[in-house]
């Protein structure tokens, strides 16, 4: 779907709330390729990807009473229930999530935008990502896009693990700062 | 712990990342419900990581199958699930003699008629509505692909006429270096390198074989990327990648998916910049 439907996110958590078919449809029209892109990201595998995405999806509606707004935004409580599930998928065929190192090689979403439609309206991202150093985009990539837990990427990258956070910390500043320009 | 120091030691984006420890968790949301500003700040990396999510998301395959798969396993199912209500039979003493038997059957065989007629036409109707919803699915679907196609040769047209219309874009034509026709329309622009390839009318190749343009930079050939001779509707617009100031734009024919460095003999297109 090129477009999201414009909603807020009260209105679409209350027609969710409520069990709408319509609310589910706004939900995955608008969230499903961006939730795909992380799970994809993560399991490497476009057919697991699809069976995890529709897993999330029903996971997602079925535990929707279990989301409080005012802990978080909807998308990163979903975005969550979506990584836990694919992370839980890899675990569970014995697949090590830091074994996927190919994966950063081979990640060329971050610096062409793949085969995303409303890739115009995300222009400005796109140049605030090419301002991050290498090492940068790598600890985002791992930490966000491949499910990397914060001991994986410690153990990965050979930095302690109070310092992981800190310069996750500094990578997502950078694209704050050049995002607000 | 210190405001300061929880804003600043990386932990509230942890947090936001799913990557947090329970330690973290219950001190990040406490402190949020106490002190605005961590609130803020939490709100503002959950922005920034929805973003980034929407900018590189990807569209599944078969996002409207999925979708489908997942509405009938909310919404179909409930009905389905509605229970059947056993009720136990039960016979009392001294009823069943001979005659009792007879009318009990007559009674089955008129309810079973009721039922199996009544079964019929419900089975009638089901089977119209499966077919309507079948053929509602399948247009949908087809609707769905059409707008999909649409939307990314809109996305990648405006693309296109964003490179066009920026100050000091090129065009240069490509022309053949035999005696032969063809030609290909090049768009470039020297500030930010952008490559549009528009319009050809080079021949077809055979499977496996690919056009690949060069831009000779300093006397070496720079990859620009692949492309097809002509797309399913017959017009080419294809993005390929950047070039920082060719002196020359070539073509030539290579394996598909393209080469590293140029076979000079398919070399079919050129122009001088």
């Amino acid at each position: 779907m090129a477009r999201r439907i414009a909603i807020s996110e009260e209105s679409l958590i209350a027609l969710v709330s409520s069990g709408s078919q319509e609310g589910f449809r706004i939900l995955y029209d608008n969230y499903s390729a961006a939730l795909y892109g992380v799970i994809e990201r993560i399991v490497v595998d476009e057919g697991l990807a699809e069976d995890l995405l529709q897993d999330a999806f029903v996971k997602i509606w079925k535990n929707f009473s279990s989301y409080s707004p005012e802990k978080g935004r909807l998308f990163t409580w979903m975005l969550n229930v979506a990584r836990n599930i694919s992370i839980d998928a890899l675990r569970s065929r014995h697949q090590k999530v830091a074994k996927n190192i190919q994966s950063i090689d081979s990640f060329v979403g971050l610096e062409t935008g793949g085969t995303n439609m409303y890739r115009l309206d995300f222009i400005g991202v796109d140049d605030a990502i090419k301002k991050l150093k290498p090492e940068q985009l790598k600890l985002i990539q791992m930490a966000y896009f491949q499910g990397y837990t914060q001991e994986e990427i410690a153990e990965e990258t050979a930095i302690p693990l109070g310092t992981v956070k800190t310069r996750i910390r500094a990578a997502l500043m950078v694209l704050r700062q050049s995002l607000n320009n | 712990m210190e405001k300061n120091e929880l804003l600043n030691a990386g932990i509230l984006e942890t947090y936001v990342l799913g990557m947090g420890t329970e330690a973290e968790k219950i001190l990040v949301e406490k402190m949020s419900a106490e002190f605005p500003e961590i609130q803020t700040e939490k709100e503002e990396i959950e922005a920034l990581l929805e973003l980034l999510a929407l900018a590189y998301a990807v569209i599944p395959a078969s996002q409207a199958q999925i979708r489908r798969k997942i509405e009938n396993q909310l919404f179909l199912s409930s009905e389905a699930a509605r229970e059947t209500k056993v009720v136990p039979m039960k016979f009392e003493n001294g009823v069943n003699s001979a005659n009792s038997w007879k009318w009990l059957s007559i009674a089955a065989s008129i309810l079973m008629l009721v039922a199996f007629s009544y079964a019929f036409q419900l089975r009638n109707r089901v089977d119209s509505t499966q077919s309507q919803l079948a053929a509602n699915q399948l247009e949908s679907a087809k609707l769905l692909e059409m707008n999909n196609k649409l939307a990314s040769k809109s996305d990648q047209f405006s693309r296109l006429t964003t490179t066009i219309g920026e100050e000091g874009t090129r065009q240069v034509i490509l022309t053949s270096t035999t005696q032969q026709t063809s030609k290909a329309i090049v768009f470039w622009n020297p500030t930010n390198h952008k490559v549009w390839l528009v319009n050809t009318n080079l021949p077809a190749l055979p499977d496996g074989k690919q056009y690949q343009l060069w831009g000779i930079v300093d006397g070496k050939p720079v990859d620009a990327g692949v492309f097809d001779a002509t797309s399913n509707d017959g017009m080419i617009a294809v993005e390929l990648k950047s070039i920082d100031r060719p002196q020359l734009l070539a073509v030539t024919v290579e394996n598909r998916g393209g080469v590293a460095s140029p076979t000079m003999s398919t070399l079919c297109l050129k122009a001088e910049i």
